[in-house]
């Protein structure tokens, strides 16, 4: 560990100690009362990031839930005494977990409009259920005489209550950080590059947003509470609209996908209407013009200005540090695949293929029709076919993305067709795509690290506690991933961000990704596209690696040459139907094929003869 | 009966937003979530030109619509042209650009207006009348009247026409429409200029009935898209269903409980629709491509 | 020259797939665009179409007017027919909806279809009359050649000068993609100028008078049909043999 990483826990734990000792240090009650406000405001903000920020989803439901948080706390003090802030706290989380499953599950089905609505909707309902609930909650007068809260019999009273709700924030934001920086952070910063890559790695996706939901909803109970007992009074005009487009200026200010970023944004827009007169009776305009403006141009607030500015200078400086070492323009040269001392994977517990009159149909299209097929482990299966001739449907199909219109699919005893593309990684299966989906904001190991989340992720309350199986775990994952991207002549990236690597070492990442999953099948989808010979050269190594460790590939490639040299067996699709199957030898010297290829009707050259007149002087002679 | 009316006349508003959701939605595949608030402008609109201005009817009618048309086309270009500009799913950044514009004009009214309601006279003053054994207000009738021609012919027009099957054609996908001729760009302006003026349009209409307050909007645009998850989003025949089933249910809600529990109902409602219909009761199901 | 596109040089933000790329196509001929997969040809027809999201030069002119400056649909207007590549119809709309958007850049009235729709539609008919008995039905039911030869009418009810068509035979059986192939040859007849990009190399040679190829962005070879020896073309292109540029040029 570098010292700045041993550093920052401590440079944490030092700002969180001079927070909670402000009032000691000359702190007056109304700054006292306005750092617990921003607190709370935070607490809100960082709940909206979660969704927003993470999962991706605008929802501001965050107020209707800070709402009843506020009216647990009030409700339980004012009508049954309970002034305990730890039981309120308790009740308030498992009563906002309740409302945000209740609304989180049918607008995330959709996602997008129907979320935002619903959550839009939840605030606007907020006076009217007050008021059914008139009896508990006062109604449109409000609920007054909270009384002070207690916690373990001892009265939270004036800077008792401060240090209180300043510990309960640092808490949430560890909490919030362990979550984030853990494989579960990762996944969602797959889930916000591509939904499809997110599937094929094993993450639930609507499941992993509702989780994020829900999480999200807990800070805002907890705030909802710490309000209630602050002020002593609440009632429905402090749950407003107009109040959820503070929150969401605050998120959007500070940054949505921040953790920090929350506190900043809660800070500027709980102080700005104070200090600055004029800002109460523009606030909305001033908010709407801030989200026109974070929509169009930056959409990663304060924190992602810092992360962009490091971006931009960064990859400058490598530029240069390239040229200066005489490097290409794709920066060092990765060493040749198995270098000196390794030449081979573990073993791999690769599983048999069979795909059994696998049929699918688009509307009136008939994209694939009656293919069966097998592929077995330790061989490479590959499939070519012309454009459109159904290689990608059936690879779709395959990794669950498509539904079969007939036919089945099994890998070893797991039967695959019917299920959807997550349990499908799960069940074994891993997949490249043809243009490599690529997460941004990760280095090339922890991107491979994200293989392993199908096969096995820690548990949440484990990485949130950092327990030391947690530890080992995570150090498992990184320490494998290291050893596959050196494995792979790309040791040295592994630090590089991942989405700036050039498009050969970038498939070659994605390969390493495949391998950490030690699946049952590797899917590669014109893994050979835009490679150069080098990259190419590299490529077959590691393909070869993978079968030779007893690993089951299916590659479906465009790159006949390729295809001839990797290939146990060759399967040629045309129209959605198999054409033939059989051993490049067999393939190379069968006339149908190269009919397909070429359209010539009875040719009476075979790709063969091409082959052979191409390996002539004029061919490159390998 | 006389619920029945009042439902019709609550959900030709519901239906009025809906109209507007799906004109833009129908042309660009975008969701503007500030088309109630251009409503609302309208009956403000409305008030500017029958109480401040002093100008008859069909002058203000004509000023409204001129007047929301021109906003919207602004909104066009401030809040839409830039994300459509570059590649990419905007939809997200779209929300809240468009979420971001609604605000502002929230702002805007309440800074200028204040939080008080301003009356409008009604177009066509003489009361109720008693129809199929209910009371309904001739404005009320007025609106339910014009909305559903509006929201018809538009139908008709999207169907019927070069001009609304290309903004079909555009809102299924755009580069194909590109490449047939149709100038994508101007079509999405085009859409917003017409659902601002309709909005505009119908601010004497609309004013009468609602006043020009400046919390109007919010409802109208949650109550407007409840109606668009119910009749499919894209259908304007759908949507002016949605709308009028929503405006029932309120007022039948409104009719026989207090008056906190519409809202709730309402909601809930649009919870089991999203969670059993997630296309709408009038939309088809369409396969996911990858 | 008809349509004349003259060193392209493009692509997608900063990968550069086209490295000064020119092509000419004539009235009343068929220019063919032959290349490997990735070799750019989709992409050199979408530069022409104005579709390629990054252009830093070159020029396209039709009939001497230039049209790099044009968006997409100004192209179409000024008489490009662009069939895209995997049948780009409005899969929701029906046969007759799909060809009364082709229709848009014609002049017609507000309501209503107007005399010179009506005649496109008529001449549609009478090309494609498999398209005549399916008016109403849904564009995404047809089947794969239905679809294409939808495509094709559609790209043509403008009465456009130059047809640019983007892998025409993809995916549509042998003898459905000779169908596509003919049809090919009745417009060439009719004095379209046609840029072809195909990748079933012997049927395409077929109908071309010209003949280019595409290797790694840039032009490895050109010429009148006649220069291409059949079986040494397939080889050639199939094996990415023909003139590759030197290793270390492409991105």
């Amino acid at each position: 560990m570098s010292p700045a990483r041993l550093a920052r826990p401590l440079v944490l734990v030092g700002l969180i100690l001079i927070v909670v000792f402000l009032p000691w240090l000359g702190l007056n009650d109304y700054w006292d009362r306005q750092v617990i406000l921003i607190v709370i405001l935070s607490l809100i903000v960082s709940g909206l990031n979660t969704s927003l920020g993470y999962a991706g989803e605008l929802a501001v439901s965050q107020v209707a839930l800070y709402a009843v948080g506020a009216y647990v706390a009030g409700y339980l003090s004012v009508a049954h005494n309970v002034d305990d802030i730890a039981v309120c706290l308790l009740a308030a989380m498992a009563a906002v977990v309740v409302v945000g499953l209740a609304s989180g599950i049918p607008g995330l089905r959709l996602g997008g409009w129907s979320l935002a609505m619903v959550s839009f909707f939840l605030v606007l309902l907020i006076p009217s259920v007050l008021d059914l609930l008139r009896a508990e909650t006062g109604g449109a007068e409000g609920l007054p005489g909270i009384p002070v809260p207690k916690l373990a019999g001892l009265e939270l009273d004036g800077r008792d209550f401060y240090v209180f709700a300043v510990l309960v924030a640092a808490l949430w934001f560890l909490v919030l950080r362990n979550i984030i920086r853990s494989p579960h952070g990762n996944a969602f910063l797959v889930l916000k590059q591509s939904p499809i890559l997110a599937a094929s790695l094993g993450i639930a996706v609507y499941r992993l947003k509702l989780f994020a939901y829900v999480v999200g909803a807990i800070p805002a109970g907890v705030a909802g509470v710490l309000f209630a007992f602050l002020s002593g009074y609440i009632s429905p005009s402090s749950f407003s609209l107009g109040f959820a487009f503070t929150v969401l200026t605050a998120s959007i200010v500070g940054g949505s996908q921040s953790v920090y970023g929350a506190i900043f944004g809660a800070a500027v827009l709980q102080l700005g209407p104070e200090r600055i007169a004029s800002f109460q009776s523009y606030s909305l305009i001033i908010f709407g013009a801030f989200l026109v403006v974070a929509g169009l141009v930056f959409s990663e607030g304060a924190a992602g200005l810092v992360r962009m500015l490091s971006r931009r200078i960064a990859p400058r400086l490598a530029e240069r540090t390239a040229t200066w070492t005489g490097g290409r323009r794709s920066g060092p040269a990765p060493s040749p695949v198995g270098g000196p001392g390794v030449s081979s994977l573990p073993p791999l517990d690769g599983r048999p293929l069979r795909v059994t009159g696998a049929t699918k149909v688009f509307g009136g299209l008939t994209a694939l029709d009656d293919v069966s097929l097998e592929a077995s482990p330790g061989q490479v299966t590959a499939l070519i076919g012309p454009n459109g001739s159904g290689k990608t449907t059936l690879l779709n199909l395959i990794s669950g993305f498509y539904r079969p219109s007939g036919g089945t699919v099994h890998l070893g005893d797991t039967r695959l067709d019917g299920l959807t593309p997550y349990r499908t990684a799960r069940a074994g299966v891993a997949r490249t795509f043809q243009t490599p989906l690529i997460p941004a904001g990760m280095t090339t190991r922890t991107f491979v690290t994200t293989g392993r989340y199908a096969s096995g992720r820690p548990a949440i309350p484990a990485a949130v506690l950092r327990t030391p199986g947690y530890r080992r775990k995570v150090a498992g994952d990184e320490a494998d991933a290291s050893e596959l991207l050196d494995l792979l002549g790309i040791g040295s990236q592994a630090d590089t961000e991942v989405v700036s690597l050039p498009l050969g070492t970038r498939r070659l990442a994605e390969l390493a990704r495949c391998l950490a999953a030690r699946p049952g099948l590797f899917l590669f989808d014109e893994v050979g596209s835009g490679l150069d010979e080098a990259d190419l050269h590299r490529l077959e190594g590691a393909i070869d690696l993978i079968r030779r460790a007893g690993g089951t590939v299916v590659l479906v490639e465009h790159n006949f040459p390729l295809v001839l040299k990797l290939a146990d067996r060759i399967h040629v699709l045309a129209n959605g139907a198999l054409l033939a199957s059989g051993t490049p030898a067999e393939i190379q010297s069968d006339p149908r094929v190269l009919e397909e290829y070429t359209g010539a009707p009875s040719a009476t050259e075979t790709i063969a003869d091409l082959e052979r007149a191409a390996a002539g002087p004029e061919g490159e002679g390998r | 009966m006389t619920t029945v009316w009042s439902g019709l006349s609550i959900g030709a508003l519901y239906c009025l937003v809906a109209i507007g959701y799906n004109v833009v939605l129908l042309a660009s595949g975008m969701f503007n979530f500030a088309y109630a608030q251009l409503v609302m402008l309208g009956t403000y609109m409305a008030y500017v030109a029958t109480s401040v201005l002093g100008l008859p009817v069909i002058a203000a009618v004509a000023f409204g619509g001129a007047a929301v048309a021109i906003i919207a086309v602004f909104e066009e270009r401030v809040a839409i042209a830039p994300l459509t500009a570059r590649h990419g799913d905007h939809h997200q950044a779209a929300l809240i650009t468009t979420v971001g514009v609604a605000v502002i004009i929230d702002g805007v009214t309440s800074k200028i207006w204040g939080s008080q309601a301003k009356p409008i006279p009604d177009p066509i003053p003489g009361g109720t009348l008693h129809l199929l054994g209910g009371r309904v207000g001739r404005g009320d009738l007025l609106l339910i009247g014009l909305v559903v021609v509006v929201g018809v012919s538009l139908h008709v027009w999207s169907r019927k026409t070069i001009g609304g099957l290309a903004s079909l054609a555009a809102a299924e996908d755009t580069g194909a429409a590109m490449a047939r001729g149709v100038n994508t760009r101007r079509l999405a302006v085009g859409a917003f200029a017409v659902s601002g003026a309709i909005a505009g349009l119908f601010d004497v209409v609309v004013g009468a009935r609602t006043y020009a307050t400046p919390t109007l909007a919010d409802s109208l645009a949650l109550f407007g898209f409840v109606a668009i998850a119910i009749g499919g989003s894209g259908s304007q025949l759908g949507g002016l269903i949605g709308g009028f089933v929503t405006g029932l249910a309120y007022a039948v809600a409104e009719r026989y409980t207090n008056t906190d529990w519409p809202q709730v109902i309402v909601f809930a409602m649009f919870l089991l629709v999203l969670l059993t219909r997630p296309r709408g009761l009038f939309g088809g199901a369409v396969e996911r491509q990858v | 020259m008809t349509l004349e596109a003259v060193d392209l040089v493009g692509g997608y933000g900063d990968l550069r797939v086209l490295w000064g790329v020119s092509v000419s196509a004539e009235a009343g001929a068929v220019t063919v665009v032959l290349g490997r997969n990735g070799a750019g040809k989709t992409s050199l027809l979408n530069a022409i179409a104005g579709f390629l999201p990054v252009v830093e030069s070159g020029r396209v002119a039709l009939d001497g007017s230039d049209l790099s400056r044009l968006p997409p649909y100004g192209r179409t207007r000024a008489g490009l027919g662009f069939v895209q590549e995997g049948k780009r119809i409005f899969r929701r709309r029906t046969v007759q909806e799909n060809l009364l958007v082709g229709a848009y850049p014609l002049r017609r009235p507000l309501l209503g279809t107007g005399p010179a729709v009506r005649a496109a539609l008529e001449q549609a008919y009478t090309r494609f009359p498999v398209l005549a008995d399916r008016r109403r039905t849904p564009a995404g039911s047809l089947s794969g050649g239905q679809q294409q030869m939808l495509a094709i009418a559609q790209a043509l009810m403008p009465g456009p000068r130059v047809l640019l068509l983007d892998e025409p035979s993809a995916g549509l059986a042998p003898g459905v993609a000779r169908e596509v192939f003919s049809m090919v040859g009745r417009l060439r007849e009719e004095g379209l100028a046609i840029l072809l990009v195909e990748q079933v190399v012997e049927q395409a040679l077929a109908v071309a008078d010209r003949v280019v190829v595409v290797e790694g962005g840039r032009v490895a070879a050109s010429g009148p049909v006649s220069e291409f020896d059949d079986a040494a073309v397939v080889r050639d292109i199939y094996l990415g043999r023909r003139g590759a540029p030197a290793p270390g040029d492409a991105p």
